[in-house]
């Protein structure tokens, strides 16, 4: 699904993309943009590596009166308890530091990376980029006690994200597709408990420049941010810990029981070496094509991040029962596959073009906010390690034909779906 | 900094670094944006629902909502959408666009709405919509409280006291051709003001505007309440969990509406949810302006046993504002966070926009809101809270 989430403040490629990791990004990143790449209805970017300091990548928007920073911290291993809690012992710090601002922050704990954000006045630029240096550290004098409440805090929102069947079944279906990266529940710190102490020792090693970008949009000079983020993060006491001890793959705790009302089916299609933009079409064309045939609410997303990409299809049972595509006996596994084969079989020159054009739609309306646009920017950026990737994908998508689109869709008709189902 | 010239009033036009021209009267503005990826325009028109008799309570929202049905695909074609805002005063439209495509959307808005007339299918289509949605919002007890605080402001037989947006059962009454009457008679270039803003060539954009709009020289006439507003009690009894406290304070049309907005925000601060009172479910804190001035409106959710202090907490917390000044160091924090609200909520090009255009309906003139913000002092906090006149008063709860 690449959709179009631009009602709320923060812009959202494709909400689907977060569920999707990362692969790791590449230690020696361009220093400067190459050269044509930085033309494009995204507009001018710099690509700036501040000695001793983070990637960082500025859309200066200088009519902007606000501006947005996204810290994204890669991780070592697919997020686990070290970074949940992480996430709950840093979050009231950075929220009240901006309010006092005016600004807004907010964190978020997604499978590979953990992002922190913060949009406010672009006249408290300096100060939000002081907070964010700050804010994001284990404070020296954080007690036991403040630890086990950010445990609770991180377990009561681990549990809500799976109490509804849709998450759940990304989830699922996200282990099923891509194993290797299942999510951590033991620790990223080892088996022994997680004391303050641990938690800032695996934090000095997760955090190091060479795995944190910094994405800025707004009205702000490129110059004056990569002064910011100079040297930062600090390098850690923990380097000669940044690898931890090898252990075996994380087994998932069983899911807390979501309120399932009706039979809920996914399948998923690894889709590795298909283009993302030829893929994202693809998912737009399926959609709608589910929603015409009968399965209004089903959806169809791409889940894509560095090499890790599928196309994914999700139906309830409910919706399927409304069904007017003459399968109502077939289940609704059948009729999810039939999609595919079916849109492969009657391309649509016309129609990927609207498709396409309306992709396109959406990622430049998610950007219009300074927020947005470091949204779109970054979360190319994780998924690919390359600071251009959002201009890079868009000028893939206006180039996406009926072919590309119809050679897509059979390749994945020749390969086994994985499929997952919640029901009550 | 694009030129101002235009052969018609131009409002205000900034461009690069913000820069921007001395604002000159007018009903048009264009902020250019060059570094936005999408292109927002804002029509208010003088229309809003205090101008409706009371055979028509309603029309004039489902009539705009019926020319946003009539153009909606042609403008999914185009990749633009558009939405609707109800109000007292105006009614409002805001076009959301592509770049490459604004001027052919922007186009076949105006023209859908000063031009042409809706269809019967476009019309049966918004009815219906809007009858669902306003069917939902008829049996609310947030509706009722609301409602209740109008009436008790402006007065139960007021037209300002009926809800801005419409009843339902006002709106499933009306047909194509009370639509079309409506539109021709109130939907016209004259009672409009419209800004644009992203990346457009200023030229280009004001020129649309000029060939839509006409003359634009003229502000437009604000409507005033009649009776005008009086300092009424309304309790409204109903078996709720919780109670509604509403306070509409009257303002006059010489005040300082910037530093009133600067008072709304205080007031929210310190009376909304918080830890330090988690017995305060919910507030909400609008201006609410006329030709005659305005209100300060406020609603307050709250458990029932506390309603009664925080019903006396509000109401000294507003004349405690209009008698002395905040120490600098607090007027300084309180703007500090208000200058950050303000952008957040402008964000977006439409809401911009929007803004732009309620300025030059109400001022006659835009200012961006870091500059409007640096310019207010505790004084001008001060004096805004003491402008204010005896509040009206409505109180939905238990018994």
């Amino acid at each position: 699904m690449v959709r179009n989430r631009y009602g709320a403040g923060r812009a959202v490629l494709a909400a689907a993309w977060c569920a999707a990791l990362a692969a790791a990004a590449p230690e020696a990143r361009p220093q400067t943009a190459a050269p044509g790449d930085t033309a494009g209805p995204l507009g001018p970017v710099a690509v700036i590596r501040p000695a001793g300091g983070p990637l960082v990548v500025v859309r200066e928007q200088p009519e902007s009166r606000l501006v947005a920073i996204r810290v994204a911290v890669e991780l070592r291993e697919p997020a686990g308890e070290a970074a949940r809690i992480l996430a709950e012992v840093v979050r009231p710090r950075l929220e009240s530091g901006a309010a006092e601002l005016g600004a807004r922050a907010a964190v978020e704990v997604a499978p590979s990376h953990l992002v922190f954000r913060v949009v406010g006045p672009a006249g408290e630029f300096e100060r939000l980029a002081a907070l964010l240096r700050r804010g994001l550290v284990v404070p020296a004098g954080t007690t036991a006690t403040a630890l086990d409440a950010a445990r609770i805090q991180a377990q009561a929102r681990a549990a809500a994200e799976l109490d509804t069947p849709g998450p759940l079944l990304r989830s699922l279906l996200r282990d099923a597709l891509f194993p290797a990266l299942a999510g951590s529940q033991g620790g990223e710190t080892g088996p022994a408990p997680l004391t303050a102490e641990r938690l800032a020792q695996w934090w000095a090693a997760t955090a190091r420049p060479s795995r944190v970008a910094v994405t800025v949009a707004g009205g702000v000079e490129a110059a004056l941010v990569a002064a910011e983020f100079e040297d930062w993060p600090a390098a850690g006491a923990a380097r000669d810990r940044e690898r931890g001890p090898q252990r075996p793959a994380p087994q998932r705790a069983s899911p807390p029981a979501p309120q399932v009302v009706y039979r809920a089916a996914g399948l998923g299609y690894r889709a590795h070496r298909l283009d993302p933009a030829v893929l994202a079409v693809a998912a737009a064309l399926l959609e709608r094509r589910l929603a015409r045939s009968g399965i209004p609410g089903a959806t169809a997303e791409l889940w894509w991040n560095g090499e890790n990409r599928a196309l994914v299809l999700l139906a309830s049972e409910r919706a399927a029962a409304a069904g007017r595509d003459g399968q109502a006996g077939a289940s609704l596994r059948e009729r999810l596959e039939a999609a595919i084969a079916d849109m492969a079989d009657r391309p649509a020159a016309a129609e990927v073009l609207r498709v396409r054009r309306r992709l396109v739609r959406d990622i430049l309306f998610a950007a219009r906010t300074a927020e947005g646009m470091a949204e779109v920017l970054g979360q190319m950026l994780d998924r690919t390690g390359e600071p251009m990737a959002a201009h890079r994908f868009l000028a893939a998508l206006q180039r996406v034909d009926a072919r590309a689109v119809v050679t897509a869709l059979r390749a994945l008709g020749r390969t086994q779906p994985q499929a997952v189902e919640v029901a009550p | 900094m694009a030129s101002a010239a235009a052969g018609f009033g131009l409002a205000g036009v900034w461009g690069l670094a913000g820069a921007h021209a001395q604002p000159a009267p007018g009903r048009v503005a264009v902020l250019a944006e060059p570094g936005g990826t999408a292109v927002a325009l804002a029509v208010l028109l003088n229309a809003g629902s205090g101008w409706e008799a009371e055979d028509e309570a309603g029309l004039s929202h489902l009539a705009a909502r019926s020319v946003a049905e009539e153009v909606a695909a042609r403008l999914e074609a185009l990749d633009a959408t558009v939405s609707v805002h109800c109000g007292g005063t105006a009614i409002g439209f805001t076009l959301l666009a592509p770049p490459e495509t604004w001027r052919p959307a922007a186009t076949l808005l105006l023209d859908a709405l000063f031009l042409s007339s809706p269809g019967d299918g476009a019309v049966a289509r918004a009815r219906a919509a809007l009858e669902a949605t306003l069917r939902m919002d008829d049996a609310s007890p947030a509706a009722h409280a609301r409602t209740a605080l109008r009436e008790a402001h402006y007065g139960a037989h007021s037209r300002w006291a009926r809800p801005p947006c419409g009843r339902a059962e006002d709106v499933a009454s009306y047909g194509a051709g009370d639509v079309r009457r409506m539109l021709r008679t109130r939907f016209v270039p004259s009672r409009a003001v419209a800004a644009v803003v992203g990346p457009v060539v200023p030229r280009e954009a004001l020129d649309l505007l000029g060939r839509e709009l006409g003359d634009v020289s003229l502000p437009v006439l604000l409507p005033r309440p009649q009776p005008p507003p009086a300092s009424r009690r309304v309790w409204l009894t109903q078996p709720t969990v919780t109670t509604w406290l509403g306070w509409a304070y009257p303002f006059p049309p010489d005040a300082d509406p910037e530093a009133v907005e600067l008072l709304a925000f205080r007031i929210e601060q310190a009376a909304g949810p918080s830890p330090a009172h988690p017995e305060v479910y919910d507030i909400a804190v609008a201006v609410e302006r006329h030709g005659a001035g305005g209100a300060l409106l406020i609603s307050l959710v709250a458990a029932p046993e506390h309603a009664p202090r925080w019903a006396a907490r509000i109401e000294d917390l507003v004349r405690r504002a209009g008698v002395a000044r905040l120490p600098e160091n607090a007027f300084r924090d309180l703007t500090r966070r208000y200058l950050g609200w303000r952008l957040l909520e402008l964000a977006t090009p439409e809401a911009r926009a929007l803004d732009a255009a309620r300025q030059l309906f109400f001022d006659h003139s835009h200012r961006p809101p870091d500059e409007a913000v640096r310019d207010l002092t505790p004084e001008r906090l001060r004096l805004a809270a003491a402008s204010l006149g005896s509040p009206a008063h409505a109180v939905l709860g238990p018994e």
